[in-house]
């Protein structure tokens, strides 16, 4: 745990040298590639059509140098700097040292620039944006997941080594919201919508993918608080986001037109992780004991109550016209859209049968995601360089 | 890994082109918008979704370069939507009458093309019909397959190697040497990473397989078709209208179409994904008997009953093998060349040119270089500058119709058209049929001209179009009839051409041949 390490790292001073702004840098361009993927999806859904250079992508692409060269700087001065601490909290790689965190993000930002010309080849060979899960943007995704984990394993290393300075558990708590951030919105492209929140694929999606994101940050944060942060974090980013993109003056470029919006479509209404995480960081001080076997079934159980307690009642609200406004920002849909009565009901809803028979796989990957994250998350409280 | 990974991308190192109008994909238009003339290209991008990228020439609008405005939008035929706000086309440096845009086409088939252009002489538009469809596949080989092969293994390496190092030495606490239990242990981590990462890129392999063996089914083929003959009893059949004379035969073959012949499907109803025929110039079907050595040439007009069996009579031509092509023109706009192959055995008869109403047809006895022509009366002559044809670029189609003594004659409108021509290489990869207005056939552009909100069953437009074509086939509006025919085109690639230009003298059709070389352009690729 991170408080066993305080002695040693009190005694051997090894961030004392280590200047902090490669955390805020990595922390700012995994910001940027989040922020980045929401505008460009908002893009899509509003203008239609754009280009390599269009401004979301600017900022991502920006936010890959940012964090490649930061690390890359990083590497150059731990190897060639002389600073024997910064060395001896290092690994290396290939004969350079660096921090774990540095090199998986300088990995990052190397797969998200050779995504740019086989992506540009697949467009000319397979067509422009077919698909959004295509062999090139898998290669976009994983460069970008890299620079996000990086700038977690770099704050979580520092905060390990310095647990007495509570910026490093701030700023890892930031990059640990900032990623959960990155796995909704990977959700919500396809389930985010109040309109879902009475099929089972919605509960499947977050079962799968929240748990080990919330779980395996927060196991390894010092903060009081930590999946609770974690997803304030989310959803103040995400409220943000809405906010600022329906200001935003947009119309559509590409034919046909079937709603002429004028204003960027922002994404739907944050999830209210923030329920989960608050009981999240009440069970984990009190089960430290507990085998992750057993605890697993636990969280991974309780978060499915949870998440179906709440949104199913959740998602009622969000239809209401009491949500048609500003703050919440729902009925906002994409240019394509042909506007109906399908906007107001629940979609792809089954039979209670049909319901809790989706259920068992449900809580059996809520489970399997919690023992993932309760791993990742004491390996991730281990990581010390 | 490089040789796995440059094997992996070797499999898709080949190219496959067909289009719509056989292996020339690109639309050629011109005509009027309001007060101004325009030829109009559209350059087929190949994929869909693409960007085209578009060229307008705006004829005598040098003197007012810098006032004329030329815009355009996209949308599909059948798009209740609305198209998106006309884009500024660019002016293009050196040629004051021509401008350039390059718009997104989102959706295969039958799409249009609006230009508007506005300047002193007033505002005007026009609709160009343009079909999208997948019809090549383009190959990842030379120094982009070598270098994503090179990064990729960069990559592979330094992912597992990051691995490893971080399972060796990331949780020792600062300063603490690694021993050699953590050695093995990174060891460990770095072999699984290895196994992971390679078990992944297999299925990413397996994946990218499967997505390209989608798209090649996704590339457009026009319906397939079979084609027939039939010898009749008599010996002269060009001089006998009787039941029994000999036939030519186009059977549309593919299953969708021919089984929504069934009686119990509603009427109207879309034919296996295509809307139902239009005529074009009066005509359901335009088919074209090309004899494989290029020097038989008919251009018919078969009668059809079901839309599924298009019958011609056969003219005088030799026996041999052949090939049928069947220009078609569906109620969207969507024009496609069904083709198939036909051995003609000889008749008794003396194959010769000739021409029956509209049907016509031309046997060269010699390879045709300018001015042969079907007729002992009339000379069509090719005004081809001494400048070699090169793919790619506007080609100077232009052709002067005189009598034997070079005396300009006059014109009829031959199925509306002052002339038609057909374009084809000599490996039949490319085949094409052009009017002066390009390569939209006339049905198209009705059918976008007419289309409304409203004609969202199939069945309904093509009544309105059909009953317009009657009436706009025999005058055609805004059609001049001189002595001088000319069709905008670029031939598509390097090759040996043959070019057959068709136009109507004293109630006769006349067929001149000419062969072309085209050179490939010299240009560098992409300027």
């Amino acid at each position: 745990m991170a408080t066993a390490t305080l002695p040693l790292a009190n005694s051997q001073q090894p961030t004392a040298n280590s200047p902090l702004w490669p955390l805020y840098a990595t922390l700012f361009a995994s910001a940027a590639i989040v922020v980045g993927l929401i505008w460009d999806i908002s893009w899509h859904r509003t203008i239609g059509r754009d280009t390599f250079w269009s401004p979301p992508h600017v900022l991502e692409q920006v936010a890959a140098l940012i964090a490649g060269l930061s690390c890359g700087w990083l590497v150059l001065r731990t190897t060639f700097g002389g600073d024997r601490p910064a060395k001896q909290s290092s690994i290396r790689v290939w004969g350079f040292y660096g921090p774990l965190g540095a090199w998986v993000c300088i990995w990052g930002t190397a797969m998200m620039i050779a995504s740019a010309p086989f992506d540009n080849w697949w467009h000319n060979a397979y067509g422009l944006d077919v698909k959004i899960i295509s062999p090139p943007h898998m290669v976009l995704a994983w460069g970008m997941m890299g620079i996000q984990v990086g700038a977690m394993l770099l704050a979580v290393s520092a905060q390990n080594r310095g647990a007495h300075d509570p910026r490093l558990k701030l700023i890892y708590a930031a990059s640990a919201g900032i990623l959960l951030t990155m796995f909704a919105t990977v959700i919500v492209e396809d389930a985010g919508f109040g309109n879902e929140m009475r099929s089972p694929m919605f509960y499947r999606m977050t079962a799968i993918v929240i748990p080990v994101a919330l779980i395996g940050t927060a196991r390894a944060s010092g903060l009081r608080w930590p999946a609770t942060t974690v997803a304030a974090i989310y959803t103040a980013l995400m409220l943000v986001m809405i906010w600022i993109l329906q200001l935003v003056p947009a119309t559509p470029l590409l034919a046909p037109i079937y709603n002429p919006v004028t204003r960027m479509v922002p994404p739907p209404f944050p999830l209210l992780l923030i329920i989960p995480a608050f009981l999240l960081d009440l069970v984990l001080p009190r089960t430290r004991a507990m085998k992750d076997w057993l605890l697993a079934p636990l969280l991974g159980v309780g978060f499915v109550v949870v998440m179906v307690g709440v949104h199913w009642y959740w998602s009622e609200f969000l239809l209401s016209p009491a949500a048609r406004n500003w703050f919440f920002a729902v009925d906002k849909w994409d240019y394509t859209n042909r506007l109906g009565p399908w906007r107001y009901e629940y979609w792809n809803t089954v039979a209670a049968t049909g319901f809790a028979r989706s259920m068992g796989w449900t809580l059996l990957a809520a489970t399997i995601s919690s023992f993932l994250g309760l791993r990742i998350g004491r390996a991730m409280s281990r990581v010390q360089r | 890994m490089t040789r796995l990974l440059s094997r992996a991308l070797g499999a898709f190192a080949f190219v496959l082109i067909c289009a719509a109008h056989i292996g020339s994909p690109d639309t050629w238009f011109e005509g009027n918008a309001g007060p101004y003339r325009l030829l109009v290209h559209v350059s087929s991008p190949g994929v869909v979704p693409a960007i085209a990228d578009i060229s307008v020439r705006v004829y005598d609008s040098a003197r007012e370069a810098g006032r004329v405005a030329v815009t355009a939008s996209v949308n599909k035929f059948d798009a209740a939507g609305a198209p998106p706000p006309p884009e500024q086309a660019i002016p293009v440096a050196g040629d004051p009458e021509l401008y350039a845009i390059s718009l997104w086409v989102m959706s295969g088939g039958s799409n249009s093309v609006t230009i508007n252009v506005s300047g002193a002489k007033g505002a005007g538009s026009v609709i160009v019909p343009a079909v999208f469809v997948a019809s090549r596949r383009l190959s990842l080989d030379g120094p982009l397959a070598t270098g994503l092969a090179l990064v990729g293994l960069v990559l592979f390496a330094g992912i597992v190697s990051i691995a490893g190092a971080a399972a060796r030495e990331a949780s020792l606490p600062p300063g603490t040497p690694v021993d050699a239990a953590r050695r093995r242990r990174g060891r460990i981590a770095l072999g699984a990473a290895a196994v992971i990462l390679t078990l992944a890129l297999l299925g990413g392999r397996a994946w990218w397989r499967a997505e390209d063996a989608a798209y090649r089914r996704s590339i457009y083929r026009p319906m397939p078709a079979a084609a027939s003959a039939t010898d009749s009893s008599a010996t002269d059949s060009s001089a006998t209208d009787s039941a029994a004379a000999s036939t030519i035969e186009l059977r549309i073959t593919d299953s969708a179409w021919v089984a929504s012949r069934n009686e119990s499907l509603p009427p109207g109803r879309s034919r296996g994904g295509f809307t139902p025929l239009i005529p074009d110039h009066g005509k359901l079907m335009h088919m074209f008997v090309v004899s494989d050595d290029l020097r038989a040439f008919a251009h018919l007009h078969p009668s059809t009953s079901d839309t599924v069996i298009f019958t011609a009579r056969r003219p005088p031509l030799p026996g041999g093998p052949y090939h049928v092509y069947g220009d078609v023109v569906h109620e969207s706009g969507f024009a496609q060349t069904l083709t198939a192959p036909l051995v003609l055995r000889p008749q008794t008869a003396e194959p010769s040119s000739g021409s029956r109403g509209d049907d016509s047809w031309h046997v060269t006895v010699v390879p045709a270089t300018s001015g042969v022509t079907s007729s002992r009366e009339t000379m069509v002559r090719w005004d081809r500058p001494v400048a070699p044809l090169v793919a790619g670029r506007p080609a100077p189609l232009r052709f002067t119709i005189t009598d034997l003594e070079g005396n300009p004659v006059e014109l009829e409108p031959y199925m509306g058209m002052a002339a038609h021509a057909v374009v084809m290489r000599d490996d039949r990869s490319v085949f094409i049929h052009l009017h002066p207005s390009g390569t939209v056939p006339m049905a198209a552009k009705r059918s976008f001209d007419l289309r409304t909100a409203s004609d969202t069953v199939p069945g309904t437009l093509s009544r309105r179009v059909t009953a317009t074509d009657s009436a706009a086939s025999s005058t055609h509006a805004g059609m001049t009839l001189g002595n001088v025919v000319s069709f905008p085109y670029a031939f598509p690639s390097a090759g040996q051409y043959r070019i057959w230009v068709q136009v109507k003298r004293a109630g006769r059709v006349v067929t001149g041949a000419f062969d072309a070389e085209v050179t490939a352009d010299e240009r560098p690729a992409g300027g």
